[in-house]
């Protein structure tokens, strides 16, 4: 798990799968995700005052994304993001300046904790967060992105067999983590 | 008295079922490998519950409900990060 401390040096690494298979389901544009998951870590730079340890690092960044998505829509001027504005704001002059003065962290992480039981892309993400970076990046090109094992060995400068170890370790974390309800017969 | 496996412990021989079960999920796994795993998840239990959820892992990453990014995406995001902060 997450240290309740910020450490913006790892964001990028660390969370930005995450982050992303979160933005893509809401956006369906990856230009954009990847945009908003980049405005996200700005945000977070610029408030970590805020950021009191109540809850993680990630749901922390979770939230902030969650408000540059109400942004972006409200941007474009779409239904759905007036539907959400009226949702999230409390009152027409707290729009678009939220940000520095409300982002603060909440303990309640139940809601998202029932994302993750509901999203395929955040399960697998908050499962592999129980091996090294390193390690999840190896797996994710040899299993979503199908590199080749000799091109994956090269990038990294390991052997096949120490690839298939990685594999292996990721693989097993994974059977052991995921939620039954997506492993069933 | 039947030996109780862990993770760090388990023979030699299940670790390279493993493998062998790691490599079938991408298509990699040599005929003897094939062979030798399914003989094996025959009698094993724990290498057959391994390989039923390896495969069903598999299944679940073909959904493409998963989404990642290059690590082209993350040097990206990571400079866009340093030159506006």
């Amino acid at each position: 798990m997450s240290d309740k401390k910020l450490n913006p040096s790892t964001w990028v690494d660390k969370y930005s799968n995450y982050l992303f298979n979160y933005a893509i389901t809401r956006v369906n544009d990856e230009v954009v995700a990847k945009d908003l998951i980049s405005e996200t870590y700005l945000a977070g730079l610029k408030s970590k005052e805020n950021f009191k340890g109540n809850s993680t690092e990630r749901t922390w960044l979770v939230l902030i994304l969650k408000h540059k998505i109400i942004d972006h829509y409200r941007k474009i001027n779409s239904k759905k993001g007036k539907a959400e504005v009226k949702i999230d704001y409390t009152s027409e002059d707290q729009e678009g300046d939220w940000l520095e003065e409300r982002v603060a962290d909440h303990s309640d992480q139940s809601a998202e904790d029932d994302i993750e039981n509901t999203e395929l892309g955040l399960a697998i993400e908050n499962c592999l967060e129980n091996i090294n970076e390193k390690q999840a990046q190896i797996f994710r090109m040899k299993t979503i992105q199908e590199y080749d094992t000799e091109a994956i060995c090269n990038v990294f400068d390991i052997s096949p067999s120490n690839l298939w170890m990685i594999i292996h370790r990721a693989r097993k974390s994974l059977a052991d983590c995921m939620d039954s309800s997506w492993l069933k017969n | 008295m039947s030996q109780k496996y862990t993770e760090e412990n388990i023979p030699k021989y299940c670790q390279n079922i493993g493998h062998y079960s790691d490599k079938l999920q991408y298509g990699e796994a040599t005929f003897w490998e094939r062979l030798k795993l399914k003989m094996h998840i025959l009698y094993c239990e724990r290498c057959k519950k391994y390989n039923t959820k390896n495969s069903l892992l598999t299944d679940i990453f073909k959904k493409k409900d998963y989404n990642v990014l290059d690590i082209k995406d993350i040097e990206e995001i990571k400079e866009k990060v340093n030159t506006d902060h």
